[in-house]
């Protein structure tokens, strides 16, 4: 399932729901897209809650984008963590890293 | 043994041939330096032996090995590094451990449980060697052997978590986790890979115990190309697969990643190399290993100060002699570890050098090459028929080739001789004690080339007739004192090529075979009668008579009298004959003769009346005419020698008139030769020996038979059987 980007301007905050797949063929699209709004903003939310699946590639972008809104200064905060993102988060022990809340759902924990 | 797949069966094979090659190679260092003294080079040699096996059988998860093993090691361990001597005690018991471990690798190879007497003996090598260690035996031994005194079967299983014993060793670090260190190749995405699917794949055979996802080489967002790939991975990996299972996850990155995988326990020094090897800065990979939990920050600090003082020093030490230096670890593990590279390059070099083939390949290949040969006579053949120059030209250059080719295959299947001889030090070495006799052993003609089947079927007959002579042959030292020869007697084992054969002789310098005594017992036995003629030879052979056995005393070693005759038959079965010469006083020698190969030779052709023979070329010595005007017919005179004639005419009854050429051929086996009378000579032509039906397998005079270039079958003769019908008969040929 391509991955869909949907933004919703929350005065100076954006908020950026990722859908679909964030795997290797979104990677490109999305890291363009990041880094553009990554200048523009202050604080960024990516919500999370429709991601289907991640790979490497989708995970890497997350990482980049991380490290370069902390060397920007920009708030970025993933939320919503789909069962998808929860796993790749966990299978690499990164959850820390992001230093977001993650709320398990039974079907997560489970 | 639990199913295998095939892959890994292959490698337990492997196994199997690489340990008893290094078993052999720590008896021979073993018997070397009981001879000449202890070396600290052989000494090395034989700890490397059974380290390598160690750690081998620990990868195939033979656990019994690996117990048995490692407190070999140990005595072993102390002997090098000085704290304990090699005695002669303690080589005797390093030789019954060596024979122990190779007892555990036959039963786990035939899959046969180990019976009480294995398992007693077991108990008692630990004991000894425990005893040897200066320390009580280990506590541990007891309930480890205890339960397995009823026979069981060796499992190929891993144990959930490794003993805590070998985490002491010095230098290993504590965690029993593996470490797996990746760094996925830049390609990875655009090869179809996803690195997260390698680490679910790794979840599925084993635990990931700690992770750090390395972001170091990922570049700025703005830098970064999103479809390349910079993501490594620090794993400590808790599982009970073996390195090469764990290698497999990564098989389709592994060209284009780089990965290291360390086995639980392994030294720091390891670590340290990998630290070294990767490309983050050294203390910041240090750091990400104590958070996976594969190094403790002691063990970290500890590395890592030895590697700076090494640095500050200015000169790029190698790291085992900064260790040393420091004093921070042992020398004896700093030497393994490193011993342990150069071994596995070394081994590395060999593997690259030298191929292991399927023996039925060979088989396959030396069948073909049999094939091309006929093949290549017949397009020499039809050449020749057709007149045609170049045709001749070039079907005398592929036949050139051909027999090239032959002479190669047939060399793929040679083995060296001293691979048959090296087992016999030890056995002398043995049978020797058991008699309570001082022998020596003399090898020669190493460098000598016989078939492998053969070697293997060789083997058994020479141990018996080693055996026997030693116990028969050899007087003890009293009796050689008496008789005025050297205390020490004296085995040989002698090779050498003769006459297209080989020869193995077995000699001894004792009392020689006495024929009195023979003679005597086999009348006594109605082997023969008082009345008969024999010679000496014949007398001696006797002793092959089954159920003959002359030995006053029946000795654990020989004199059941069951065995020469065995020996005979074993001998027969591959074209091989026997023979025994002895000086009385002096010592007897058995001569085994062997055919060089078994599949191919070189014949010579001739003709009888319309019908084309083929005497084996190697037996020739050489050709002459007829002489037709001399009287007798039973004998020429050759030299001033006479030599009797076989008229191979009226041996196979032909009852066409006598050709008007006649030649000789003169052949020899052993010590007999014989002139052949045969019509025309058609000269040398490479043989593939078919064996003859069933229905043919009896004709005497016959051994086989071969298909020449024009598909007409050739007869080829036996020229032992020839000989020795004629020369037992009499004929009045």
């Amino acid at each position: 399932m391509a991955m869909e980007i949907q933004q919703e301007r929350q005065g100076a905050n954006l908020q950026i729901r990722l859908s679909g797949d964030l795997d290797i063929y979104a990677a490109a699209p999305l890291r363009t897209y990041l880094l553009t709004v990554l200048q523009q903003h202050h604080e960024i939310e990516l919500v999370l809650d429709e991601v289907a699946e991640v790979d490497g590639a989708g995970l890497q972008i997350l990482l980049a984008t991380k490290a370069e809104a902390m060397r920007l200064g920009v708030i970025l905060r993933l939320t919503g963590h789909s069962a998808a993102m929860v796993r790749a988060l966990q299978l690499c022990r990164l959850t820390a890293y992001f230093g977001d809340p993650v709320i398990l759902t039974r079907e997560m924990a489970g | 043994m639990i199913d295998l797949d095939p892959q890994m069966a292959a490698a337990l094979q492997t196994f199997f041939e690489e340990s008893r090659e290094l078993l052999q190679d720590m008896e021979n260092a073993l018997l070397f330096m009981e001879n000449a003294g202890a070396d600290s080079e052989r000494i090395n040699a034989v700890f490397r032996a059974a380290h390598t096996i160690k750690g081998s059988a620990g990868l195939f998860g033979l656990e019994e090995v690996v117990r048995f093993t490692h407190r070999l090691e140990n005595l072993l361990d102390q002997i090098r590094s000085g704290v304990t001597d090699l005695t002669p005690v303690r080589i005797t018991l390093l030789l019954s451990c060596g024979d122990h471990i190779a007892g555990y690798l036959d039963r786990i190879a035939t899959d046969s449980s180990l019976d009480q007497v294995f398992l007693a003996e077991d108990l008692r090598l630990l004991g000894d060697l425990a005893a040897q260690l200066g320390s009580s035996p280990v506590a541990s031994i007891a309930p480890a052997i205890a339960p397995a005194l009823a026979p069981t079967t060796l499992a190929l299983t891993i144990p959930p978590s490794p003993e805590p014993e070998f985490s002491n060793s010095p230098g290993s670090v504590q965690t029993g986790n593996w470490h797996i260190s990746l760094r996925f190749g830049r390609d990875t995405f655009r090869d179809g890979m996803d690195p997260l699917s390698f680490l679910r794949y790794l979840e599925q055979i084993g635990e990931i115990i700690g992770i750090v996802t390395l972001t170091d080489s990922l570049p700025a967002l703005s830098q970064m190309d999103a479809e390349s790939c910079y993501l490594g991975f620090e794993i400590s990996f808790r599982s009970s697969a073996n390195k090469a299972k764990i290698a497999d996850v990564f098989d389709f990155v592994k060209e284009s990643s780089t990965i290291h995988i360390l086995p639980a326990h392994s030294q720091i020094t390891a670590y340290l190399q990998l630290i070294q090897q990767l490309p983050e800065a050294d203390q910041h990979l240090g750091e990400i290993l104590v958070s996976v939990g594969s190094l403790t920050e002691e063990e970290l600090q500890k590395a890592l100060t030895l590697q700076d003082a090494g640095n500050q020093g200015g000169q790029h030490q190698p790291l085992g002699e900064i260790l040393v230096a420091q004093k921070m670890v042992q020398e004896p593990v700093v030497q393994g570890a490193l011993e342990k590279q150069q071994q596995q390059r070394e081994h590395q070099v060999v593997e690259r050098q030298m191929l292991r083939v399927r023996a039925a390949d060979l088989d396959q290949l030396v069948n073909l090459v049999g094939e091309l040969v006929i093949a290549s006579a017949a397009n020499s053949l039809y050449a020749a028929q057709s007149n045609a120059e170049e045709r001749v030209e070039s079907a005398a250059q592929v036949a050139r080739l051909v027999e090239d080719i032959r002479d190669g295959a047939l060399h793929l299947r040679m083995i060296d001789v001293a691979e048959v001889f090296q087992r016999f030090p030890r056995v002398v070495r043995d049978t020797a004690r058991t008699l309570g006799k001082d022998i020596r052993l003399e090898i020669s003609g190493e460098g000598t080339e016989l078939d492998k089947s053969m070697a293997e079927k060789i083997t058994d007959p020479l141990m018996h007739l080693v055996r026997n002579a030693m116990d028969h042959g050899i007087e003890s030292a009293e009796r050689r004192h008496a008789l005025g020869k050297p205390a020490q007697g004296c085995i040989s084992l002698h090779a050498c090529h003769d006459a297209g054969g080989i020869i193995i002789e077995v000699r001894d310098d004792g009392g020689g075979l006495n024929r009195e005594k023979i003679l005597g017992k086999a009348i006594e036995k109605r082997l023969v009668t008082p009345e008969q003629q024999l010679s000496d030879q014949e007398i001696y052979a006797l002793i092959f008579a089954p159920g003959f056995s002359t030995a006053d005393q029946v000795s654990d070693i020989s004199g059941r009298g069951v065995g020469m005759d065995v020996v005979r038959q074993n001998i027969e079965a591959i074209r091989g004959s026997i023979e025994i010469h002895s000086t009385p006083g002096a010592g007897s020698t058995m001569r085994i003769r062997l055919p060089l190969t078994l599949s191919i030779i070189d014949g010579f052709l001739v003709k009888l009346a319309t019908d084309t023979f083929v005497i084996p070329a190697e037996s020739v010595e050489e050709c002459l005419e007829y002489p037709e005007q001399q009287g007798t017919v039973g004998y020429m005179v050759l030299r001033d020698q006479a030599l009797p004639l076989l008229h191979l005419t009226r041996v196979f009854r032909f009852d066409a008139q006598p050709e008007k050429r006649r030649n000789v051929i003169v052949v020899r086996h052993g010590q007999s030769r014989v002139g052949m009378v045969v019509g025309a000579i058609l000269g040398n032509q490479q043989t593939v020996i078919k064996p003859l039906g069933k229905l043919f397998d009896q004709v005497p005079g016959i051994s086989a038979a071969t298909i020449l270039g024009n598909g007409d079958v050739a007869p080829i003769l036996d020229i032992p059987a020839l000989i020795h019908h004629h020369t037992s008969a009499k004929h009045s040929y």
